[in-house]
């Protein structure tokens, strides 16, 4: 088995004020395997992400106490562009894109390391798994349908050449043909980039076939982890999140 | 006829170049900034000493004033505004008002309260066209100003990778730190461009009038209308804005008196804010939290 890529250790985020969003959360992510961060509306699964991405000095998020390790590097409360350069690459639940740029200028925004050549390599390797694309590159990103945003918010991602990819909530709002699309994709990250992936979801059926490992967050701490089967079969998620009856 | 319309125009130009400048640093940095004005004199005085005080090469004039204009943009951000970030908006425009005062202090400390003229490269000189219509060669240098910066703006935002990224951080600043871009290099570049563009415009008012910083700050102030107008988010509606305000001004003072000049704006800021208060091309700004 692959050593930790991240590792988080009681990990407390707050958004100012005496309450926690995040309440002692741990949380190992191996390198190449996919983590499922499962729970409720407002048990704290964005607030872990940003917890871990870090918060822009403008926000008025805070990572309170615990540690984030990342790479063998401690990067507790570094800012997200410092994340982002290091590979720790969020896509985000609500503006994944710039609305007012078209495709292609937000795939420009994106600062990519490396040579003219390599850069241009890679803009090709990604634009190729992207179909659509290509025939949509001068159209403003804010007319794309939902699932042709989350793509574009992950394609843009991809250029930063994450080592750890985290998409929170990526089929919110999504059709279910989109959701099917969203998650073929993350697929085939995963299987030719060998990306690890941190996935918040709510759409339990989509996520559990890509899952290794899955935790269950309730206002805000860990209720339940281990791999994703075991998780998912538990008759608390079943029950909770997949509406089975017992 | 031509003549008042001519004159409209150069006016304009001069218009659009301040709210150029209020419109740059309201979409860039999200700032309404009430320090413009006082900028805008800064940059004339500081153009005035390179030129008139010390007599230098006019390349080294030029030069010399934009970067210590745009290095005093820069310097601005990280003194001031990244230590704020965070805070309301309101608490920003706040801080450009301390900014403005302090700038006047400055300004009169070292360069005094007394108007000066400034050293010209050519003479000045009345331009006729036709028949009867006539400007000054100042005038017209200001259109070409303005003219020369709006073509440059456009071609930056909508073509260099650094243009773009500033679209990106002025739409949605933390999925560009997200994204990996310097946010904060964006803000220092929002106000390094607001500034030289503030200190054009002083430069050719000052060239048309006279160099105080009374008159040119109160000019800076005014060029709040022609942004207001376009919506304060706009560069393209600052254009009409500029034309809006430009000829309300010179047919207003024609037909009411000299005194007229510094109140057609503001009537024009107020008809604009009860009218359409989103400005002509402004955004209907929807704020997630």
């Amino acid at each position: 088995m692959n050593g930790p890529l991240l590792e988080v250790r009681s990990l407390t985020v707050s958004y100012g004020g005496d309450s926690v969003a995040v309440d002692g959360v741990d949380l190992v992510v191996r390198e190449g395997e996919v983590c499922l961060v499962l729970g409720a509306n407002g048990a704290g699964k964005t607030s872990l992400l940003r917890g871990i991405g870090g918060f822009a000095s403008s926000e008025p998020g805070r990572v309170r106490g615990g540690r984030v390790t990342f790479a063998g590097a401690d990067v507790t409360g570094l800012s997200p562009r410092a994340m982002a350069r290091r590979g720790l690459v969020l896509v985000p639940e609500e503006a994944k894109v710039f609305a007012s740029l078209t495709v292609d200028e937000n795939l420009r925004a994106v600062p990519m390391s490396g040579g003219r050549a390599a850069r241009r390599a890679l803009v090709d390797e990604v634009t190729a798994m992207f179909p659509f694309i290509a025939e949509r590159l001068s159209l403003p990103a804010g007319q794309l349908s939902g699932g042709e945003r989350q793509l574009l918010g992950i394609a843009r991602s991809l250029l930063l050449k994450p080592r750890l990819l985290m998409v929170d909530e990526a089929s919110l709002g999504l059709s279910p043909i989109a959701v099917e699309m969203v998650f073929d994709m993350l697929r085939s990250v995963v299987a030719s980039w060998g990306t690890t992936l941190l996935v918040v979801e709510q759409n339990v059926r989509a996520a559990q076939s890509i899952s290794d490992n899955a935790y269950v967050l309730e206002t805000g701490s860990v209720v339940l982890s281990g791999p994703a089967g075991d998780v998912l079969g538990s008759e608390r998620v079943r029950q909770t999140y997949l509406g089975l009856e017992m | 006829m031509l003549t008042l319309l001519l004159g409209a125009l150069t006016l304009s130009a001069i218009y659009a170049l301040v709210g150029f400048a209020w419109v740059l640093l309201r979409r860039t940095n999200g700032i309404l900034n009430l320090a413009t004005g006082a900028q805008l004199a800064i940059g004339a005085f500081i153009f005035n000493q390179f030129a008139t005080s010390w007599q230098l090469p006019w390349p080294v004039v030029v030069l010399g004033t934009l970067a210590t204009v745009a290095a005093l943009g820069g310097v601005t951000h990280w003194v001031v505004f990244k230590k704020l970030s965070g805070q309301p908006e309101f608490a920003l425009v706040v801080a450009t008002l301390g900014l403005a005062s302090a700038l006047k202090g400055v300004s009169s400390l070292i360069w005094g309260t007394e108007a000066r003229v400034m050293r010209e490269p050519v003479p000045s000189q009345v331009v006729t066209f036709g028949d009867q219509a006539t400007t000054t060669l100042y005038g017209l240098c200001g259109l070409g100003a303005a003219v020369l910066v709006f073509a440059a703006a456009h071609t930056f935002f909508k073509f260099s990778t650094v243009g773009i990224r500033m679209r990106a951080a002025a739409e949605n600043p933390v999925l560009s730190a997200q994204g990996g871009i310097a946010v904060d290099w964006v803000y220092v570049l929002g106000w390094a461009m607001a500034l030289t563009v503030a200190a054009i415009a002083g430069i050719m008012y000052a060239y048309q009038t006279a160099l105080s910083f009374h008159g040119v700050e109160a000019l800076g102030m005014r060029g709040l209308a022609p942004a207001l107008i376009g919506g304060l988010t706009s560069v393209r509606g600052v254009i009409p804005g500029a034309l809006i305000v430009g000829l309300a001004e010179t047919f207003g003072t024609k037909v009411f008196g000299g005194s007229f000049q510094d109140v057609a704006a503001w009537i024009v800021i107020l008809v604009v804010l009860l009218i359409r208060p989103q400005g002509l091309f402004g955004d209907k700004q929807v704020q997630r939290v």
